[in-house]
């Protein structure tokens, strides 16, 4: 045993270090321990030198007695010794300081010392043994080589300077007789000689790893190569089994970002009402709504995205196999599987997109039929017009998505790649290319908003609105109307096909044709006949939805409950209705306050798209970690994900922050 | 006569007049009665006691539920269902001041009482009358340890997770009774749960299974051994609170610190301790070795059920407050070589979704760390979990921190406090202080995202939730297992918000709001 014992190895370590921390405790307490307290007295009674009570210890006892006595003093209830209070709590305190400063700040310094020691050597020793010759190829001109049996030794004694320097260094900064600047710098070197170890170790090893192990690879040409996969949710492209990886990576971005969008838009409609509704005099909706936040806020989403895809969508609904039984009129089939709708298809795109110019018409309509707006109308008139119009170019655009072209065509002028993108975008405009289409759309949107939404200079809007029972009611005839003739519009310029289900084929059979039913795991909807939802598309959506509308009703809710009592109480003197109070007073108050946590809440939904694997939905990450189980280049893969998640975390904070900015132009 | 038809009824005969009234000239139709009027003829000779709406609202629902037990088409569940109508009415008329005062205040709580009332039949309905508990029932140790640990071989490795289990009961009655509340403040609590436990744990070993039409027994559950050892614990959390109530309920505050700082050290003592004896370290087997003593111990991969989501969670969150303290302090600083490496790593973290960062762990972590460490994939969790927690943390504490007045820091330096003294004893206080709500957010947020490791092959308690229905016994009873699982995170969850908003109310946080919107 006792060699066991001499051998520095890690039972031996583990057994040191609790012992350490047994010592410790008892050190602890006895050392803080009130000489007037129950212990204290104890000992003092045991010990004849300690004089603290006032009769002292009578030195002739026997040592039995003065346990015996020690022991009494324990057990009985403690009463002070009638010392000034103050003064004994003084005492205790200032015992506690002494035994702190003069024992334990040691002891921790040493646990601390002890501790980094263990903790670096293991990555000193590699960060060496890397540097040994001939390990990594690429140091081979490196200057400072070390001999494989040096490794060893130079761990001990690089470790031990590296720890010793450290401690000195927080022993000195804690004297106290540095100025600022010498204390910044110290403090600066004494982290990065910390931090030396590990970050060697980090850049020696991957240096090491990149060329011994073929899973670290930081190229991306297996993005090119064939997918070999299916994915299952793929409208409205189409992936077939060649295609490279890109289009794969392609059409799970845009999943992910359909259901984002989608969960926003809804939960920003749902989590307003649900806030608001919170906060009703109605004693029955405000719980309603505080139930529904509660529930939906406390569950985990997994458990929630599961439990909607097996049990709601899932289990609930009826099998395929019974799905004939279960249709609206023919056109709407409903089953576990998924939504079944007709297909449809832009006929006309001129009387479609005439169809969303009358509401964008109407809408510059009742902008400017009741503005009170200094100077010449015209060119405000004509800003809004160019924003529908590019509105029009911009669905154009989005409608014809399938048929995006971003190859580049090389051109006389050489004149890089970028240079070549913009001209073949430029050159598509006359042919109506759909890429170029959208993004000049995009540009003149973007364009005639800045200038259309502007607020004046003393932050109003720079239009008014009626806002009373008759004007609300005047406006919302006009927008039925609108609505009417749109739908009326779209019906016209579309297209639509029943879904045919095939449950029969024909067969040979003895020279004649004969009609076969087929088993319910063979049927399908005839090509060109239908399009579905799927039912992980609907899982993921709605849980998505409920889930992040719980979090947004609590921000609403926290952002309305913060505005200043006095401005809910003026409005209600000033006769506005449950209606304009909110709409005129305290929503547009609320903004300011609530949009920066909605930006938290808009990424985190972004985020929590990443969840759609357990549904298996495909998006790109689903998609990616396929493509890692095929490929095993994970290196790529991962920096990937990262770069795709922060992009579009910076796409949806930029926006955030602008509305930011346009909502908090004026000072309160 | 279903619950839609008196709806209509109440619609029409009720709502309607009232709404002719609103749209009709004025004084034409004030003679027809609306809706107060109704109920106070008919609820208004009710004598009125203290609980009569507690009352009433309880005996409402238990007629709801006996109506859904009994036949559907016999008389008996007509009448319930007609006594727990009645009951609502009663209720309505109770609140009806507020409730019916205007028409659209009608509507809205006629609609309400349509949606809630539909729900509450329907959690009745399913919980009590329609569903079979016994998949939960037969699982529940499943659920709360991992299949590892009742195994019929390597089950017997239980006795590992006692000593923790008697150790948190100390510490919680210890924790308790320094406090200094009234002692029937804890120990009613403690009773329900205690008998909850028991029951859990000890009622009916064996079960009946329908498919072998016949009674099972539990993969040999030794249940007496259970409601001793269970019975031990209990009763040393009880005598550890009596104790420490005793000595501490009227002390003097340093003194109770002094306790509260030595049950900290123990905590992370007995901590250790269980690690250690769970799964204690190194491999050799003689005779002195931690392996000789305690056996070689169950690995992390192994553990699993409710347990591990918990120890996922307080580990992530007890490290992550560690580095996210670091990180905020780190971030804020003016010297380069802190506050580049904390933006750094905070943006990077925070970049990405959990799952990316749990895929990081699993595929390219144990690449990088494996010549120095050989950690399991529980451990890289945990390290993944935290860095995650801490990163988040770091931005809230960011908040708290920008929140302090400058006057402070001039104080401070004034009385010569060192730079750490003063962000560990002036700074963070306030911080935390102020952020608590959103720290204790991110908490809760953490729990829940503990259940995202199943798709490591780790056994936490929604894989285990989610695989139930393949036994043979259960095929297809997806529904029980899941809300069962959800069940428990979100008691969890609300128990820690209620915690936080009784904390936030003893800092004197919770502020008086104005804005009523409706």
């Amino acid at each position: 045993m006792i060699p066991y014992l001499l051998a520095w190895n890690f039972i031996l370590e583990l057994y040191f270090w609790l012992a350490l921390l047994l010592l410790l405790i008892p050190t602890f307490i006895i050392a803080t321990n009130n000489p007037h307290g129950r212990i204290g007295r104890a000992i003092s009674r045991l010990s004849p030198l300690r004089d603290v009570n006032e009769e002292g210890a009578p030195e002739n006892e026997s040592l039995l007695a003065r346990v015996r006595l020690s022991f009494g003093e324990l057990v009985t209830s403690s009463r002070s010794t009638g010392k000034d209070f103050e003064v004994e709590i003084a005492q205790n305190k200032a015992s506690i300081e002494k035994i702190r400063s003069a024992v334990i700040t040691p002891l921790l310094y040493l646990i601390a010392f002890l501790a980094y020691y263990r903790l670096s050597k293991g990555f000193v020793q590699e960060s060496l043994l890397n540097l040994t010759i001939g390990r990594i190829d690429k140091l081979q001109d490196f200057p400072f080589h070390i001999l494989d049996e040096a490794v060893d030794p130079a761990t001990k004694y690089v470790t031990t300077a590296i720890s010793i320097a450290i401690f000195y260094g927080i022993y000195s900064l804690g004297k106290g007789n540095l100025t600022p600047k010498q204390y910044d710098f110290r403090i600066q070197a004494l982290t990065v000689v910390a931090v030396l170890p590990f970050i060697t170790y980090f850049i020696l090893h991957i240096m090491w790893l990149k060329e011994n192990d073929s899973s670290w690879y930081f190229d991306l040409i297996f993005m090119e190569e064939m997918a070999g996969f299916t994915l299952s949710n793929e409208w409205p492209f189409e992936t077939v089994l060649h295609d490279s990886r890109w289009q794969f990576y392609r059409v799970g971005l845009y999943n992910a970002i359909r259901v984002v969008l989608l969960s926003i838009v809804g939960c920003t409609f749902l989590g307003i009402f649900i806030g608001v509704s919170r906060l009703s005099r109605n004693r029955m909706l405000a719980g309603l709504a505080e139930s529904y936040v509660e529930f939906f806020r406390n569950m985990p989403l997994v458990v929630q995205l599961f439990f909607l895809y097996t049990v709601v969508l899932g289990a609930n609904l009826p099998p395929f196999s019974e799905i004939r039984d279960s249709s609206f009129l023919g056109w709407i089939f409903i089953s576990n599987r998924g939504i079944v709708g007709p297909e449809a298809g832009i006929e006309n795109m001129s009387l479609f997109l005439l169809a969303i110019g009358v509401l964008l018409g109407a809408r510059i309509y009742i902008r400017f039929s009741e503005r009170v707006l200094e100077g010449n109308p015209t060119v405000p008139i004509l800003v809004d017009t160019l924003f529908s119009a590019s509105i029009l170019i911009v669905v154009y655009g989005i409608f014809n998505i399938v048929e995006w072209n971003y190859t580049v065509k090389p051109q006389a002028s050489d004149g890089g790649l970028i240079f070549r993108f913009l001209l073949s975008l430029i050159q598509g405009i006359p042919t109506h290319e759909p890429l170029s289409m959208f993004i000049l759309g995009i540009i003149l949107l973007v364009g005639s908003a800045l200038i259309t939404f502007r607020l004046d200079e003393a932050g109003m809007n720079v239009f008014t609105v009626d806002d009373s029972s008759e004007g609300l009611r005047n406006r919302s005839i006009l927008w039925a109307a609108v609505i009417i003739t749109m739908i009326f519009l779209f019906y016209q310029s579309i297209w639509t096909m029943q879904p045919n289900l095939i449950t029969e084929k024909e067969v040979m059979v003895d020279g004649e044709l004969v009609t076969q039913e087929l088993g319910w795991g063979l049927w399908k909807f005839e090509d060109g006949t239908s399009q579905s939802i799927s039912s992980v598309f609907l899982s993921l959506w709605i849980g998505l939805t409920l889930y992040t509308t719980a979090q947004v009703a609590e921000i609403v809710r926290g952002s309305i409950q913060s505005l200043p009592r006095g401005q809910v109480e003026a409005a209600i003197s000033l006769g506005l209705s449950p209606y304009q109070r909110l709409r005129l007073v305290i929503l547009p108050q609320a903004l300011r306050s609530m949009i920066p946590s909605m930006t938290n809440q808009y990424l985190n939904c972004w985020k929590n798209s990443s969840l759609a694997f357990v549904v298996g939905f495909s998006d790109f990450y689903a998609v990616f970690t396929t493509i890692v189980n095929n490929a095993g280049q994970a290196v790529p893969v991962f920096l990937m994900i990262l770069l795709t998640y922060q992009a579009g975390s910076l796409t949806i904070s930029a926006i955030m922050n602008y509305l930011n900015s346009s909502v908090t132009k004026v000072k309160i | 006569m279903s619950f839609n038809h008196i709806l209509l009824v109440l619609f029409f005969f009720v709502l309607l007049p009232e709404f002719i009234r609103k749209v009709a000239p004025s004084g034409k139709y004030d003679k027809w009665p609306d809706v107060k009027k109704l109920l106070d003829l008919a609820f208004g000779r009710v004598p009125q006691f203290q609980y009569n709406a507690q009352a009433a609202l309880a005996l409402a629902m238990i007629f709801t539920y006996l109506a859904l037990k009994a036949d559907p088409d016999s008389l008996a569940s007509w009448l319930m269902y007609v006594l727990s109508l009645a009951l609502f009415t009663y209720l309505a008329h109770l609140f009806s001041d507020e409730l019916f005062d205007t028409f659209w205040n009608s509507v809205i709580s006629l609609f309400s009482f349509f949606v809630l009332y539909s729900l509450i039949s329907g959690i009745i309905n399913f919980v009590m009358v329609e569903t079979d508990w016994t998949i939960i029932w037969k699982n529940r140790r499943m659920l709360l340890v991992g299949p590892y640990f009742i195994h019929p071989i390597t089950g017997t490795e239980i006795w590992r997770l006692w000593p923790p289990f008697y150790l948190i009961m100390v510490i919680l009655g210890s924790a308790y009774g320094s406090l200094g509340e009234k002692k029937r403040n804890f120990l009613i609590p403690y009773a329900f749960f205690g008998a909850a436990c028991t029951m859990f744990l000890v009622y009916e070993a064996d079960y009946y299974s329908p498919k072998a039409d016949a009674m099972v027994s539990n993969r040999g559950y030794d249940y007496i051994k259970s409601l001793i050892l269970l019975l031990g614990g209990l009763v040393s959390g009880c005598i550890s609170f009596f104790f420490v109530h005793s000595r501490y309920c009227d002390a003097e505050e340093y003194k109770i610190k002094y306790f509260q700082n030595l049950l900290v050290s123990f905590t992370i003592i007995s901590f250790i301790f269980t690690i250690i004896i769970i799964d204690p370290p190194g491999e050799t087997e003689n005779d002195y070795s931690w392996n000789g003593i305690l056996g070689s111990g169950v690995k992390p991969s192994a553990w699993g059920g409710l347990f591990l989501n918990l120890i996922f969670a307080s580990s992530a969150v007890v490290v992550g407050f560690g580095i996210g303290v670091s990180l905020a302090f780190g971030r804020r600083s003016n010297l380069p070589v802190f506050y580049l490496p904390s933006i750094t790593i905070i943006e990077l973290i925070r970049s990405g979704p959990l799952v990316a960062w749990l895929f990081f762990a699993q595929i390219l972590l144990p690449d990088m760390v494996n010549p120095v460490w050989e950690a399991d994939i529980a451990s890289r969790v945990i390290i993944v979990l935290s860095l995650f927690f801490g990163c988040y943390l770091a931005e809230v504490l960011r908040g708290g921190l920008q929140a302090i007045p400058h006057g402070q820091y001039e104080a401070a330096t004034a009385l010569g406090l060192s730079p750490l003294q003063i962000k560990l004893q002036i700074e963070l206080p306030q911080a935390i202080r102020t952020t608590l709500p959103a720290i204790v957010s991110q908490v809760i947020g953490m729990l829940k995202d503990t259940s995202l490791v199943y798709f490591f092959g780790i056994y936490d308690a929604f894989r285990v939730a989610k695989d139930l229905p393949a036994q043979w016994d259960f095929i297809g009873q997806h529904e029980q297992a899941l809300l069962f699982v959800g069940m428990v995170f979100w008691i969890l969850s609300f128990y820690l918000s209620k915690i936080s908003r009784r904390i936030e109310k003893n800092l004197g946080l919770a502020h008086e709001g104005g804005g009523e919107a409706t």
